[in-house]
């Protein structure tokens, strides 16, 4: 293995103005450190070992959260690294000190939350099958003659439901929120969720966000578990993929 | 609507944000550097994909056949066959299996602090990691065209930095 023996773990990037180191041990219980270019600092901590593992997950997290307490912060991927310092400002601070400003700003006094449904499989299914007779006629059908394709088609008939039933779910989130959210995400979601809509909101705002989270609630109480997450660093809306200049890593 | 003034003067808190609850957005979200190595996440990265595969495949159009099939003979037995009923559907299918692989990271996430020490990739987490690899393979070349879209740009990267990691 021809690994570097030293590499530079990044949690994520702020003001260089805002940066206060977190009080906390980084990946591998190293020390982190901000290292500043121009206006902006990224938050990082030296690393030797190639491999993460969940302690370090918990690590990514604990500066991140940190960070963000007093700090507008655009966390980095988990398990971002990089080969020195050097190339932290080369290659990530210098390249795309702009794009990150214009972030940075943007997200200023901004928090993500969360707003998470389930369904229970069992009420949903009875309700999708009561709204539809033709469904009842497909199971009727897949029943008597057992046959894989009459299966099949069922079952593609009911996850369309599914899907039509989640848009619609959705759409109750997305109406709550609307006005006071600055924006909106719908984050990929797999059965039985119903939906996960990440939102940004100014962090004074959350009495409102709570009395509209809590209308939502009472609105899909009978079909939907909802929970409601955070605030967390904006996750969600600093996905970008930023170039690096020339690539150093042989 | 008439729901929002009953609901008029209540005020929802968010659940502080524990590890639990940002796992995902955790392992998933926040800037990319292109290019850039993302080191190999023993037994965390492959679980999480493997637990978030569940794409319009044949398997799902059987599991929800199934399910409503059974939901069937429960509407004429009624509220007694409920229970059992509910029992037989988070134990079996593709939903108790992506279930247990997530539970899998969170154990691993949350487990006990002996967990914590750096030989902690036991010859368990290694088989894990590597048999669900497996199945991620399995499942994506058999779900066709779904799979991509399901999916999305994460696994992208998510695939760059594997190869990258094995083949430095």
């Amino acid at each position: 293995m021809t690994q570097p023996p030293h590499a530079v773990y990044v949690y994520g990037v702020t003001a260089a103005t805002a940066a206060e180191i977190p009080p906390v041990d980084g990946v591998g219980a190293a020390p982190v450190r901000a290292l500043t270019h121009s206006g902006l600092a990224a938050l990082v901590s030296p690393v030797s070992k190639t491999e993460l593992r969940a302690k370090d997950v918990r690590a990514h997290w604990r500066v991140l959260e940190h960070a963000f307490e007093h700090a507008t912060v655009l966390p980095v991927r988990f398990g971002t690294l990089m080969e020195s310092d050097d190339e932290v400002r080369a290659r990530l601070l210098e390249p795309n000190e702009e794009r990150i400003s214009e972030l940075l700003q943007a997200m200023s006094g901004l928090i993500q939350l969360n707003v998470k449904g389930r369904y229970d499989e069992t009420s949903l299914l009875r309700g999708i099958l009561r709204e539809h007779p033709t469904l009842a006629r497909l199971r009727e059908r897949a029943e008597r003659s057992g046959t894989m394709a009459d299966q099949i088609a069922l079952g593609q008939h009911v996850e369309r439901e599914i899907e039509r039933r989640r848009a619609r779910d959705t759409e109750v989130v997305r109406l709550a929120l609307d006005g006071v959210a600055v924006s909106m995400r719908e984050e990929q979601v797999r059965h039985p969720d119903a939906f996960n809509v990440a939102f940004l909101v100014a962090r004074d705002r959350m009495d409102d966000v709570g009395r509209r989270v809590g209308t939502v609630r009472a609105q899909l109480k009978d079909s939907v578990e909802i929970s409601y997450v955070g605030p967390v660093p904006p996750f969600s809306f600093a996905e970008a993929e930023l170039a690096p200049g020339e690539r150093v890593w042989a | 609507m008439a729901v929002a003034s009953r609901t008029g003067g209540y005020i929802e808190r968010p659940k502080p944000s524990g590890l639990a609850d940002v796992l995902e957005i955790l392992l998933d979200k926040g800037l990319v550097i292109d290019l850039y190595l993302r080191v190999s996440l023993v037994g965390i990265e492959l679980l999480t994909v493997d637990a978030r595969i569940v794409v319009a495949s044949v398997d799902t159009y059987l599991r929800f056949a199934e399910a409503v099939g059974r939901l069937n003979i429960e509407e004429t037995g009624d509220a007694e066959g409920l229970p059992q009923l509910i029992e037989d559907m988070t134990s079996g299918g593709a939903k108790s299996k992506t279930q247990g692989a997530l539970e899998g990271v969170k154990e691993k996430l949350f487990g006990s602090d002996d967990d914590d020490d750096d030989d902690d990739s036991s010859s368990g987490q290694r088989g894990r990691s590597s048999s669900s690899g497996s199945r991620s393979r399995a499942a994506r070349s058999s779900s066709g065209s779904g799979s991509g879209s399901s999916s999305g740009s994460g696994s992208g990267s998510r695939s760059r930095s594997r190869s990258r990691s094995s083949s430095s």
